[in-house]
């Protein structure tokens, strides 16, 4: 890449990444509206941030690391929302990766322009690029692996063909073609690997992946089982080895290789108990599998319309296994939650159908009509997905409804954690006045953009003051049993929801919402008079 | 030629192909006679004394005339095989193997021409100039530039700056520490993330780049074997006589013409079994066996500096005895020096090993040389990097090695030493798509003397070039700089500091002690997890990619392997940091000729025919360049 071609990618870069942002602040400044998985993972940042001492509660072994990771110098350093900083990035990393890299194809085809255009306005990878969602680190990568993976597969077929016709010579450099191919394999892996980091049920995608890699070969290379296997291992080593290091992790800090697993806080338990065996056996969830199959391709027909056009016409069965594994997870986490997946994930689709679009015009495989209607299916299914997602069923897209429409001027999300904080501010508490579980009260540390006022149960204290309290606490955060909200996890609750009458002289509720209650102690403990 | 027909000794047939082959070779026919060993030498000798009417003359007989030897270079008497004596009687004479074929300047000199046998001339050569040479072999490159020589092994300088950081750090240690062992373990984690990452980088560059001279089956047609230059070929050998029958046979299968080849098997005074088994293995006349006289260092690169000065080609390499390179390998790199820069000094052919299959040491050093030459040297020259030479197949323009100062006698990895030499001057290596076949150290013991020297050469390397480091900047550049630290340095610091940190890791997983928690505040834990991790997965992860450029796929999975074998590199780096101290200048001999799968070199020669072919035992094994 020469001089001016990185100042252009760097231009488009932080151009992406400052819009996003922006976008991102403002939602959260004007319109009061805080992604919730954005909020988690702003508020993990700054718990490590803040740390004194490594704890498994600050390192990413209850959430996907790779947003968390990245935020947490972006918290050290003190910036308003880390998890938006971050989704922002890689909003614009892969705003202009698209850009960028297809641009000679683009001189040559402006139609093909168009799709691409539409990458950054994606309504899905817009709403995750701004509001701080896991998702965006997840999908940037994957979406660029499935390109990169998708080459090595058709130009492989392709040379094979070419060399049958007796074309090679004539069309490339047959070396520097296998290395070139290489290069795309490898690349894609590791790729497949950082996206998993951001979304780790990737991982349940592994025997998909397996039982494809032949596949990933020409016909007549498949029966090379030593080839077979170092291709299944370059292609998979990473995804798996990522997960070992987790599980690693897992156990240099708690002794438990699948802590994160079975944490109360982490990403799995938060999903539901026993996924896996409930996602095999269709348990904990009303929906049958027809049902979720339904869903899932729904999520790909309004994602992405030309996906499914691509898939057929290509007809690789390789390219159909790598580009559908991913929506196996997005059908599995169905199943688990019981509930519709959020259509975020879908504009996956959208993406596969451009970098497919972009490989079949580089192999010469689409016809020159499709050169031209494909873009504008791609731009009409764009438009498409916008209408579809805006009506998603998952409470927090409805906001973007409201805020696409302008029906709005406030979208408040976390309103009672919002007249909490400030109502904490105004009363001016001390570092360790207050008592909050994070893992359901994580919304005040992103709020407050600190958890100095806050004693939390990944310290060594916690463990003392929520048996005793009344020592040097000033005030408990709980959620609201009283208004029919559940505890849960919320270990300050679980012991404190029920106060006995001396206890209540102690502690009064000074502060109460729908969903959370602030106790605050207005006497001294007599024990100490 | 017509005389030894017209007597019967040669055939029609013979004679014809003699006559088209000296027209291809632009050689004089009578001298394939003896090349193809088709007439012995008595014979040759006799019917050229008779055909031409030069006198034979006795080699015992004579003396150096020193006053004319030093009225021309050196070189022109090597290039001629001619030496200017005086006989027993008193005359002044010129003697030479091929007379009539001497060039202008000493075919001018009006004195007598006397006629030797090739073998004689080597001996002669060594008897006259030999103590001369030895001499310059050792201290040449000590007395032109003592800074780049590694017979002082620290200098005062040096010493200075490790008593210096020694002292600061045991200061240090006596009044914080806490704070000195966790800076010092900080210091240590950022070098080794930083090796990491440097290495990465190399292989994920180098796998992304083609060898950057490659040359087509097509070139090597076209190309006009008349016009080769003189192709001179060292083969250092101690103590190894049962690997010389297959050199030489190996040898003979390059398809470079013979007689231009200038083979110089450098034998050690001494070696008398290795000596006695070259001259058994009947080689052709221009394999001379040059014995150098017994002084200390007894290393390779003082063998190899002597060569130097008996080298006739304008090309020179070095194989080891047991080498197997691909039989085009010189005409590759003849054509690949024509299409690159004058610049270029050295063309290093890939190296790699035909005993992979033989056990599970084997393989993981086949899958280490795969990474080395296929993805780790294209990665250097595409960042222009020094590229540390491998030992063997290193082709050289040999006037401009004669420049450099040729090898540091007292370097044990001296082929690194001289890859960074070259760049500090301004020159460059490069790499070409040929591959020589070598025996894998097939046994634990000897892998680690070999792997000890290697990494004591490395840290010789170091410790040379970093002697004047602003120099070194000025002339290589700061991104070369960076590279030459990272990859020169960071791979002894790496294998050291392997072994001490799994160490402490172990320390940990056994006692789970709070311990070691001073030492590692929130950044350096982060700092240490991505090195173990990261640094993991990494190394394993591009040892798995290092099959494919060779389509090695059975050795696949022994890339998950990598860690257990870096043990090995352990215990060899401290073994080598040991001898830096204790004998820096020992050369740790690696025994050949362990592997129980031979290379089978068939080399059809001489009156049987003159089809040259090359058949590898294992040539299932043994595939070309090519990745996919």
């Amino acid at each position: 890449m020469k001089g001016a071609g990185r100042i252009a990618l760097f231009l488009i870069f932080f151009s992406l990444w400052a819009i996003f942002l922006l976008v991102g602040q403002i939602l959260d400044g004007r319109y009061k509206f805080l992604g919730l998985e954005g909020a988690v993972i702003t508020a993990r940042a700054i718990l490590s941030a803040e740390g004194t001492r490594m704890s498994l509660v600050n390192l990413p072994m209850t959430h996907p690391p790779l947003p968390y990771l990245i935020s947490v110098p972006f918290a050290e350093i003190g910036l308003p929302n880390p998890s938006i900083w971050v989704s922002s990035f890689f909003g614009g990393v892969l705003g202009a990766w698209f850009l960028y890299h297809f641009r000679g194809m683009i001189a040559q085809e402006p139609m093909l322009g168009l799709g691409v255009l539409m990458v950054p306005l994606q309504p899905g990878l817009l709403h995750s690029s701004v509001t701080g969602s896991s998702t965006i680190s997840s999908q940037a990568p994957l979406a660029i692996s499935t390109y990169l993976v998708a080459r090595f597969i058709l130009e492989q077929q392709e040379l094979v063909r070419r060399r049958s016709m007796g074309k090679v010579t004539a069309w490339l450099n047959e070396e520097v073609f296998k290395a070139e191919r290489m290069r795309f394999l490898w690349s894609s892996a590791l790729l497949l690997a950082l996206s998993s980091l951001g979304r780790f049920d990737l991982i349940f995608a592994f025997p998909i992946y397996l039982i494809a890699t032949p596949w990933l070969l020409p016909k007549g290379e498949r029966r090379d089982i030593p080839r077979v296997l170092t291709v299944a291992l370059v292609y998979l080593f990473p995804l798996v080895a990522v997960q070992v290091m987790w599980s690693y992790l897992c156990w240099v800090f708690t002794g438990d290789a699948f802590y994160g697993l079975k944490n109360p806080s982490s990403y799995f338990q938060q999903v539901g108990h026993d996924f896996l065996v409930g996602a095999l056996w269709g348990e904990g969830s009303s929906k049958t599998a027809w049902e979720v199959l339904e869903g899932v391709g729904e999520g790909i027909f309004f994602g992405g319309p030309v996906l499914l056009y691509l898939l057929i016409r290509i007809g690789n069965i390789g390219v159909w296994v790598v580009c559908l594994a991913p929506y196996f997870i997005f059908g599995l986490a169905e199943v688990i939650w019981g509930a519709p997946a959020a259509r975020e994930v879908y504009s996956l689709a959208y993406l596969q159908a451009v970098v497919l679009v972009f490989v079949g015009e580089w192999l010469g495989i689409l016809h020159r009509k499709e050169e031209f209607f494909l873009p504008l299916l791609l731009v009409i299914g764009s438009f498409v997905s916008w209408y579809w997602f805006v009506n998603s069923p998952v409470e927090e897209e409805q906001v973007w409804k409201k805020i696409v429409s302008g029906r709005s001027a406030e979208v408040v999300t976390f309103s009672d954690e919002r007249r909490i904080t400030k109502y904490l501010v105004e009363r001016e508490m001390g570092r360790d006045e207050i008592m909050l579980d994070e893992v359901s009260g994580f919304a005040f540390v992103t709020l407050l953009g600190s958890s100095r006022m806050f004693v939390m149960p990944h310290e060594k204290e916690f463990k003392f003051y929520v048996k005793n309290p009344h020592l040097d606490i000033k005030g408990m955060l709980m959620r609201n049993p009283e208004r029919g909200r559940t505890i849960g996890l919320d270990k300050v609750g679980q012991e404190w929801r029920w106060m006995n009458f001396e206890q209540r002289e102690l502690f009064r509720p000074t502060f109460v919402t729908e969903s959370w209650v602030l106790y605050e102690r207005r006497l001294l403990w007599k024990g100490l008079r | 030629m017509n005389d030894l027909f017209e007597r019967g000794i040669i055939d029609a047939s013979v004679r014809s192909y003699l006559e088209k082959q000296s027209e291809k070779w632009q050689v004089p026919a009578h001298t394939l006679l003896r090349t193809f060993q088709l007439i012995s030498p008595e014979v040759y000798v006799e019917n050229y004394s008779r055909v031409y009417g030069v006198p034979r003359i006795i080699a015992d007989e004579i003396e150096w005339n020193s006053d004319l030897g030093d009225k021309f270079p050196w070189l022109v008497w090597v290039r001629n095989l001619a030496l200017p004596v005086i006989t027993a009687d008193g005359r002044e004479m010129i003697v030479s193997v091929d007379p009539v074929s001497l060039e202008e300047q000493l075919r001018n000199v009006r004195l007598p021409k006397g006629l030797i046998l090739e073998e004689e001339w080597v001996e002669l050569a060594g008897k006259f100039r030999g103590k001369e040479f030895l001499e310059l072999a050792i201290n040449g490159l000590w007395r032109s530039d003592p800074q780049r020589s590694a017979r002082i092994t620290f200098t005062r300088g040096q010493l200075a700056t490790f008593w210096g950081m020694g002292s600061v750090i045991l200061i240090g240690i006596a009044i914080s520490p806490v704070f000195t062992l966790t800076f010092l373990n900080g210091v240590v984690n950022f070098f080794y993330f930083l090796c990491t990452v440097f290495k990465t980088l190399l292989v994920l560059v180098g796998s992304t780049r083609n060898i950057s001279q490659k040359v087509s089956r097509a070139e090597i047609e076209q190309l006009n074997s008349g016009m080769l230059p003189k192709y001179t070929i060292l083969v250092p050998v101690y103590k190894e006589p049962e690997v010389i029958p297959h050199l030489v046979e190996h040898l003979k299968n390059l398809s470079y013409p013979l007689s231009k080849l200038d083979v110089k098997v450098l034998l050690e005074e001494g070696d008398v079994e290795t000596i006695r088994a070259f001259r058994e293995s009947n080689p052709p006349p221009n394999f001379h066996a040059l014995v150098v006289p017994n002084a200390q260092p007894k290393t390779k690169p003082k063998a190899c500096n002597y060569g130097l000065y008996f080298a006739a080609g304008e090309y020179l390499t070095i194989y080891d005895a047991e080498d197997l390179p691909e039989a085009d390998q010189l005409e590759k790199v003849v054509i690949a020096f024509q299409k690159l820069p004058r610049n270029v000094v050295c063309i290093q052919a890939c190296l790699n090993y035909f005993n992979w299959r033989e056990n599970l040491l084997t393989r993981m050093f086949t899958l280490e040389y795969s990474m080395w030459f296929d993805y780790n040297l294209p990665g250097m020259e595409s960042l222009k990097i020094p590229i540390p030479l491998g030992g063997t197949s290193n082709h050289f323009k040999t006037q401009m090695l004669r420049e450099l100062g040729g090898w540091d006698p007292f370097n044990v990895t001296e082929d690194a030493d001289l890859g960074v030499r070259a760049s500090a001057r301004g020159l460059s290596v490069a790499t070409v798509d040929s591959t020589t076949y070598e025996e894998a150290n097939c046994r634990v013991g000897n892998w680690i003397r070999q792997r000890s020297r290697w990494i004591k050469g490395y840290m010789q390397t170091f410790l040379v070039h970093t002697r004047r480091p602003v120099e070194l900047i000025r002339t290589i550049g700061v991104r070369a700089f960076i590279g030459f630290v990272l990859f020169i340095g960071g791979t002894p610091f790496i294998f050291l500091m392997n072994f001490l940190l799994w160490i402490v890791l172990g320390i940990w997983f056994v006692t789970k002690t709070d311990l070691l928690e001073a030492f590692f505040p929130r950044w350096l834990i982060v700092l240490a997890f991505v090195n173990l991790l990261f640094g993991n997965f990494m190394a394993i992860y591009t040892c798995i990619l290092a099959v494919f450029r060779r389509r090695n796929y059975e050795l696949t999975v022994y890339g998950l392997l990598n860690p257990f074998y870096w043990l090995l590199h352990g215990v060899a780096a401290y073994k080598a940091l040991w001898q830096l101290i204790v004998k820096p200048f020992y050369w740790e001999k690696t025994v050949h000729g362990l592997s129980q799968m031979k290379p089978a070199g068939v080399g059809i020669v001489g009156n049987e025919g003159f089809k040259r072919k090359v058949s590898i035992e294992a040539s299932r094994d043994v595939r070309g360049i090519g990745v996919g």
